[in-house]
């Protein structure tokens, strides 16, 4: 390295030090050697983190990570998409393998149940779609049975991230909550034909990277990975989360969880889902329909095919719901 | 008089059961519904049709006139109607909800006449939350769509009537 030696008599001029003589300056020089290099090797190594934080938010690279037979091993990732479920749907047309994996850093399109969107915005998060074909899993669980498979998805999501955090709970059927707010959503989509069930899409949106949610209503029910991790450190700003081994996990816990499923049904899972679920032993309110009145009861446990047992308030035998929106009473 | 719906329970209840048939009959009103799939027959007021015996499982649930919704504008009960020779029933591959539209904004998979091919989607049956789309079986022509949107169906249970082509 060259030190301009004009530069540093300069500096020493307009520092008002007292004058120094030319031995000592070269000294100066040595040392500014020192300091230059260290500081070379400083930034060397913050490229180097930069590079890994890059690499550790590059989805398309997920296979490097992972630990799984089949989730993720076929894989195709896009920087935008309307919807990777729309994606995973039209690749298990095309004859996509079990365990295909469709990711997207950011979607146009993302869905919810029934038209509702899911917010996709390109800010570090998780949106991603595996092809299950239940008839990879010889001699398991009939098709009919895999309606309650969209619970033992989130049993998997929960402990896929219990790793990043505690305290996950799931909100029957199967949102993933963190303290009461929403991390992640599950879209799952099946195809029947024939009265064969094809193919299975499980979507599936995790809050990972955003810090910041778009309106009022969003901001106070939704929370991420990071903005749970900043609340855990006491309002700190830690570090930024790689996507990318969150990924991994997921997948793998994705993967147990489905072939548990595939043998045992629900009941092989209740275990897990039981003791963290949000709306167990609490007063919970039902969505009423034109069919089906609404009804206001204590969670009292889940049944072998997933529906949810409520004790009425007012009296009588316990009632199975089955497919209405379920609320904790204190939070409707 | 017997609800559309009570009609489906109980044609329900001869798939489910694999019965022969059932025949209801009350003052001025009688139904056979006659099992092994098609030909299906929904018989219209006849009294002097000749009884047969009663069936040998549980009755459908008993039906009260007093408490039967009134007529649906659906074909039921009073409508004499047949089953066409090349008629196909698609049934429930599994227990929920069914939806006609992939979302309350959107417009029906399909409607009554419509000509679909294999494969087409025709509805979504939801059970907890797995959005399950039916598929077609076969090509040809929508002749009914049996529940009603939003409605809960059984495992079995008929969802459409279509005319094979």
């Amino acid at each position: 390295m060259e030190v301009d030696v004009d530069v540093v008599e300069l500096l020493v001029v307009s520092s008002s030090l007292p004058v120094v003589d030319v031995v000592e300056l070269e000294l100066l020089d040595d040392e500014l050697d020192e300091l230059e290099l260290d500081e070379l090797e400083l930034e060397d190594e913050l490229d180097e983190l930069d590079e890994l934080d890059a690499l550790d938010d590059d989805l398309g690279g997920v296979g490097g990570d992972l630990e799984t037979a089949d989730f993720g091993r076929a894989h195709e990732h896009y920087g935008e998409i309307d919807s990777t479920n729309d994606r995973a749907l039209a690749w298990a047309q095309e004859g996509a393998p079990h365990g295909a994996l469709v990711t997207a850093d950011r979607q146009r399109a993302g869905r919810g149940r029934r038209g509702r969107t899911w917010e996709s915005p390109d800010a570090g998060d998780l949106y991603f779609s595996v092809i299950v074909r239940p008839s990879f899993y010889a001699g398991g669980s009939p098709a009919s049975s895999w309606g309650a498979y969209s619970l033992a998805v989130g049993v998997g999501l929960r402990e896929g991230l219990s790793r990043q955090l505690d305290d996950l709970e799931l909100k029957w059927p199967n949102d993933l909550l963190w303290r009461g707010r929403k991390l992640g959503g599950i879209l799952c989509e099946g195809r029947w034909h024939g009265g064969g069930l094809q193919v299975i899409v499980v979507g599936v949106g995790i809050n990972v990277g955003r810090r910041r949610f778009d309106g009022p209503e969003l901001a106070s029910k939704a929370t991420s990975v990071v903005l749970a991790r900043d609340e855990l450190a006491g309002g700190e700003e830690k570090k930024k989360v790689g996507r990318r081994p969150i990924l991994a996990a997921l997948l793998s816990a994705l993967e147990r969880v489905t072939a548990d499923f595939a043998a045992g049904g629900f009941p092989a899972l209740r275990g897990r889902y039981e003791p963290h679920c949000r709306l167990l032993g609490r007063e919970v309110v039902t969505e009423g329909s034109s069919r089906v009145p609404a009804l206001r009861g204590v969670a009292v446990g889940l049944d072998e095919d997933g529906a949810l047992l409520i004790a009425p308030a007012r009296g009588g035998a316990r009632q199975r719901v089955e497919a209405a929106d379920v609320w904790l009473a204190t939070e409707r | 008089m017997l609800t559309y719906e009570q009609i489906k329970e109980l044609i329900e209840l001869v798939g489910r059961e694999g019965l022969q048939g059932v025949t209801l009959e009350r003052s001025g009103f009688r139904l056979h519904v006659e099992g092994k799939a098609p030909p299906m027959t929904f018989a219209a007021p006849a009294p002097s049709y000749p009884a047969e015996p009663a069936p040998p499982t549980p009755a459908p649930r008993p039906v009260a006139a007093a408490d039967s919704e009134p007529a649906s504008a659906e074909p039921a009960a009073g409508s004499a109607e047949e089953l066409p020779e090349d008629g196909h029933i698609l049934t429930s591959p599994i227990v929920g909800t069914f939806y006609t539209a992939p979302s309350p904004d959107s417009e029906p998979y399909v409607g009554v006449g419509d000509t679909v091919s294999e494969g087409q989607i025709l509805c979504i049956v939801e059970a907890m939350k797995l959005m399950n789309e039916i598929e077609s079986e076969v090509a040809g022509e929508v002749l009914k769509i049996l529940p009603k949107n939003g409605q809960p169906v059984e495992f079995g249970e008929p969802l459409f009537v279509i005319r094979v082509r």
